[in-house]
């Protein structure tokens, strides 16, 4: 096994582009492939998991993600976006009475500072979910 | 081409390891930030406000959308996630066009009902499996 050590990759033409062979022969950038940000938090408790009510998990490059409102997230990230056109992903999960169901997930708000998130079921009313995963692509200012 | 590394592992001082498959499987190999309603230049008809290896945006009606890629996955099984703008309409792989090593075919619908899509605003979809 080869190895390499180093403390920073650093493109030689243009600092933030370093390509790494991602196919049969393509290249991509590595900086445009990495998640700038991932977050799990529960706003009610996930059961059998360690979620507490409003806790966040493992996280990277959040300062925080917390509680606005029944079924609403914020959350503002260290170092901030470029524009608000990146790539924010969210999923949810809901325990309720009749079983576990994924709910409708969107994304608004959006910064380059961070977003807000929202939870909502069927009819079109929110509630706090067991579960968000969150991801963030694009580039870092 | 500036010059190439070829190595098994990232290692860093302080930090820990790295095998470089998780570089190379771990990245995601697309992205796109589209909007699709809403905005002045934009009347159901998706506009890529930034995006990672993807081509083109298709518009297959009323909240429906195919992402083309530039470079090919492997196969049709990667992984996908999205999300978009309006809250009460569901992110979802569209059931009646499965996912090919070149697009993703996707729709936005209000369950339970999927004939009831509608346009959507700041849609991200993410994209990580082998490229061809």
């Amino acid at each position: 096994m080869s190895s390499v050590k180093v403390d920073t990759l650093t493109g030689k033409t243009t600092a933030k582009t370093v390509n790494v062979t991602v196919g049969a022969s393509v290249t991509q950038s590595l900086e445009q492939g990495l998640a700038k940000a991932f977050g799990s938090f529960a706003q009610n408790a996930y059961p059998d998991t360690g979620y507490t009510q409003d806790f966040a998990g493992e996280t990277f490059n959040f300062s925080s993600i917390t509680d606005i409102s029944s079924g609403l997230i914020n959350s503002a990230i260290i170092n901030n976006t470029s524009a608000t056109t990146y790539s924010a992903g969210c999923h949810t999960c809901y325990f309720g009475s009749t079983g576990t169901s994924n709910e409708m997930d969107g994304v608004y708000a959006k910064t380059t500072g961070g977003w807000k998130m929202s939870n909502t079921y069927a009819n079109g009313s929110v509630r706090d979910a067991n579960y968000t995963g969150i991801l963030l692509h694009g580039s870092l200012a | 081409m500036a010059g190439k590394i070829i190595a098994d592992q990232i290692e860093h001082s302080t930090a820990g390891s790295l095998d470089t498959q998780y570089v190379v499987n771990g990245s995601a190999k697309a992205w796109v930030h589209f909007d699709a309603h809403g905005d002045a230049a934009v009347s159901g008809t998706p506009i890529s406000r930034d995006s990672l290896n993807v081509s083109t945006i298709g518009d297959d009606g009323t909240g429906d959308y195919t992402v083309n890629f530039g470079s090919n996955f492997a196969n049709g099984f990667y992984a996908s996630s999205g999300t978009g703008d309006h809250a009460q309409y569901m992110f979802c792989v569209d059931p009646s066009i499965n996912p090919t090593s070149s697009a993703f075919a996707m729709m936005f619908s209000y369950q339970p009902g999927a004939g009831s899509d509608i346009d959507i605003d700041n849609v991200s979809t993410i994209h990580i499996g082998e490229l061809a």
